[in-house]
């Protein structure tokens, strides 16, 4: 501005000494006349500026605790000190001529000293750097606790690099099991003839009466850059491996990938992809890791259907979710999955090929209110159980979870309530050995194995839950081939083996990093290749710790 | 007549409305002073319900989706809300994870207290690793959250900057007055030793006059151990102090139980303000709550 009246001013002292004619020095002392005019108004404007600075600066000495003062000073002033003057530019005149050159400079100093810490008194950078107004303060993440003081706003650059490694986690699962078996019935009339392993969850064998750690967890999580992140879980059987493997004791200690996955949220129409090893998302406790369960051992069904520690394959899967309601408390989430089955013992493989799997899941979810909410899915899984001939086998699965979490008082108590039924199809086109007479049928074409079970868990305390859950299922797995009669065609063997009875837990933490359970179970296992029924019971103590910042699992 | 055509149809087509920004709160006092100085230029939603624990909220997908569809995100921000990370991620909402556009950090200009110092350690329980999160319960803070809303408010609708200013200036000019009395009543209780169930009350402590000495948790997050409560008791005996105060989510009967061993009483403070309450009326019941229950 004062450039440009300068600029106006010697034009107007200079054109006259270059003016020919009369007219033109008419014109000229018409412009000379209006720069005195501009320049007169810019002097009287600045004197007023004076003036209201001064004022400025003496309100804002002022206390304005309790004072009353207008919003409008007050707000300015606090807008100043969170960094936010800028802002106010184009406001009202009355908050522009608040400014002043020497308020402001002073206000920008303040900012920067704030900014890299000098201003003292408050303990890391975080702080100082939020109150000086720094362009948003340092992420609070959960790996900033052990990035070094002072590392929020200002220094250590080299310390830097740690604010991108990713979150690491422990967790250890320690398991302490007693099995006993009905007396007089042996262990050799309950062994999967593919596996060798018994047909249900819980049998003695040389790992009873120890303590040993089932399972080690090790989580590494991170985002990689805008649009993924990866969650890699490894996983440590212990020597307990398996609570349903009645294998010799031998030390499983090798390190597995649990999973593996990254995951795209940047896709288009809110699509959610994801790729590597993952569980697939067939119901709900398929899904769970080992050490989230409420009870100790996984629900039989899904290890009679799915394999000692449920499917984990490898492949794509693509979700998306809609709702169906404004208040976002009603969803519909719809899932695509296709794999290929590396899982161990599962029924889409076993003995024979792996191939491919294809999932798809929807999933309805409703809040009746803060309180109470409904979840209720549907799940199908297709593949070959039989690489060789093609086979099929399918298996679609319906849940059902009920959740009452409090507002008030859900820090104590809080109870779930789940359901999960699975029916299986599977393609048996052959000849069919009747597994207590033998003869063999060609007539069954499909066999349908089905199971379920239903749980409840309650918490009664801040750190008490109980629990009771109810199993009742077919040993799906049990497939084999045998001889035929021509010794050509296939013939299988089908082990109907059912499995039923009840489980009660209890659990204490003293935190949620620190948990104890104990569990009873007894089963009634109907073997259909023999006249036998046997029952067994079981008592398990686990003891699970959670080191670092794991992840939530999905709800 | 084609032409006539096209420009009827184009006539008839509606004015497409540009969309209220979608504003998203993790807790009903954001909620209060968006709703207050936000009006109706906005859209707004609240996660946390008042009344619910704020630093464990489950996942659920209602939250997820929410934070999906929100434009900005407005916290209290710090480590109060330790589930809002795995949320964000969960969503892929990017304009509101931390440091975005849309992440609104109302910490910002808070002067922190009781920021640990030493390793910081789960040995300490559920610490808050930057200082107290708890910092709205002091009004000279609902100030600066009130600031930094309006410049959120003003950046997502700058045609409404001068109508949200204004808002704000009435708000503050309110909040001064009603902290003039709040001051004049709370007076009678400085120096008052109090007992909190949850390190919940530093702000307000220091805001109030009054002193925490000591807490029903043994760790913050962690329940007490029955030699915590024994000693608890002996220390409340010992010092005179005859006052707990806690909010409506912890267990008011073990509170209680301490209460009538240690002769005090219990002072249930409302530290969220309900759903549709303006967050300067529930101080106005802090205060109540405080000087009832400690002069009466």
């Amino acid at each position: 501005m004062r450039i440009l009246l300068c600029g106006m001013v010697c034009l107007g002292l200079v054109a006259p000494a270059c003016a020919g004619d009369a007219a033109t020095a008419k014109q000229l002392a018409e412009m000379q006349e209006q720069i005195r005019a501009l320049s007169s108004t810019v002097k009287t404007l600045q004197a007023k500026l004076a003036a209201q600075d001064s004022r400025t600066a003496a309100s804002a000495e002022t206390s304005t605790k309790g004072a009353g003062d207008s919003g409008g000073d007050e707000l300015e002033a606090t807008e100043r000190k969170l960094g936010y003057a800028g802002d106010a530019a184009p406001a009202p005149a009355k908050a522009a001529v608040t400014e002043s050159a020497g308020a402001a400079a002073r206000d920008d100093l303040e900012a920067l000293e704030s900014r890299l810490g000098y201003s003292g008194g408050v303990d890391s950078g975080r702080a100082a750097a939020a109150a000086a107004g720094a362009d948003r303060p340092p992420v609070p993440t959960r790996a900033t606790p052990y990035a070094p003081t002072g590392g929020g706003g200002g220094g250590g650059g080299g310390n830097a690099r740690t604010y991108f490694n990713p979150l690491i986690s422990v967790i250890g699962d320690f398991v302490y099991r007693d099995t006993h078996l009905q007396e007089g019935v042996t262990t050799g009339q309950d062994l999967n003839p593919i596996t060798g392993r018994p047909t249900n969850h819980v049998a003695g064998n040389a790992n009873d009466n120890k303590l040993d750690f089932r399972e080690l967890e090790i989580a590494f999580q991170s985002v990689i850059d805008p649009w993924a992140r990866l969650d890699v879980f490894l996983t440590m059987p212990g020597l307990n491996g398996d609570l349903n493997d009645t294998a010799t004791a031998v030390p499983q200690q090798q390190i597995e990938i649990e999973e593996a996955y990254l995951t795209y949220t940047q896709l288009p129409w809110g699509l959610v992809l994801k790729g590597g090893k993952f569980r697939p998302e067939f119901g709900k406790e398929n899904l769970t890791h080992t050490h989230v369960f409420f009870s100790v051992d996984r629900p039989s069904v899904i290890t009679n259907f799915f394999g000692r520690d449920g499917l984990k394959e490898y492949g794509l899967s693509l979700q998306k979710s809609f709702s169906l309601d404004k208040d976002n408390r009603s969803i519909l989430e719809l899932t695509g999955q296709a794999m290929t089955d590396v899982s161990e013992d599962s029924p889409f493989s076993g003995a024979f090929n792996h191939g491919m799997l294809w999932l798809g899941r929807a999933r309805y979810y409703h809040e009746f209110d803060d309180s109470n909410n409904i979840d209720f899915g549907v799940s199908h899984i297709s593949g070959d159980w039989d690489q060789l001939e093609q086979r099929e086998f399918d298996v679609t699965g319906l849940d059902l979870t009920y959740r009452h979490e409090p507002i008030k008082g859900g820090v104590y108590h809080k109870t779930l309530a789940r359901a999960e039924y699975l029916r299986g199809e599977r393609d048996v086109t052959g000849f069919i050995q009747d597994p207590v007479t033998g003869r063999i049928d060609l007539s069954k074409t499909t066999e349908n194995p089905d199971g379920f079970y239903a749980l409840l868990n309650h918490q009664f305390q801040r750190n008490m839950w109980v629990g009771a859950r109810y199993d009742d299922t077919d040993a799906a797995l049990m497939m084999a081939r045998t001889a035929s009669p021509d010794g050509v065609s296939p013939g299988f063997f089908i082990n109907h083996s059912r499995i039923a009875g009840p489980s009660l837990w209890y659990e204490y933490e003293t935190t949620e990093f620190n948990r104890f359970k104990i569990e009873y179970s007894h089963h009634d296992t109907d073997f259909a290749f023999a006249d036998n029924r046997r029952h067994d019971d079981a008592l398990f103590v686990e003891w699970t710790v959670t080191a670092g910042p794991h992840g939530a699992h999905k709800y | 007549m084609r032409l006539s055509l096209f420009l009827a149809l184009a006539l008839a087509l509606p004015v497409v409305a540009v969309a209220q920004p979608r504003f998203v709160t993790t807790s009903s006092d954001l909620y209060s002073i968006a709703k207050l100085i936000g009006g109706s230029e906005i859209q707004l939603e609240n996660i946390l319900p008042s009344g619910q624990e704020p630093h464990s909220l489950p996942l659920r997908p209602s939250v997820i989706q929410k934070i999906k569809q929100a434009q900005w995100l407005v916290t209290i921000g710090l480590d109060h809300e330790p589930w809002l990370p795995d949320a964000i991620s969960s969503s892929g909402n990017q304009r509101v994870a931390p440091g975005a556009p849309g992440y609104v950090d109302c910490s910002r200009g808070v002067t922190l207290v009781d920021v640990p110092s030493g390793g910081v350690d789960r040995s300490r329980g559920d610490l808050h690793v930057f200082g107290n999160t708890h910092y709205w319960l002091d009004p000279e803070n609902i100030k600066l959250m009130s600031v930094t809303v309006t410049k959120a408010l003003s950046d997502a609708v700058p045609a409404k900057r001068d109508e949200f200013r204004n808002r704000e200036r009435a708000f503050l000019k309110d909040l001064a007055a009603r902290e003039a009395k709040w001051r004049q009543a709370l007076a009678p209780l400085s120096g008052t030793k109090v007992i909190s169930y949850h390190a919940s009350f530093p702000y307000l402590a220091q805001f109030a006059g009054f002193s925490i000495e000591d807490t029903v948790e043994v760790k913050p997050g962690i329940e007490p151990t029955p030699s915590h409560l024994t000693q608890l008791i002996d220390e409340m005996k010992r010092d005179h102090v005859k006052i707990i105060v806690m909010e409506p989510w912890y267990n008011r009967g073990r509170a209680e139980g301490v209460a009538s061993q240690a002769g005090a009483k219990v002072v249930v403070i409302q530290a969220q303000t309900p759903e549709n309450v303006n967050i300067l009326d529930n101080y106005d019941g802090i205060v109540k709550s405080l000087v009832d229950g400690i002069k009466g």
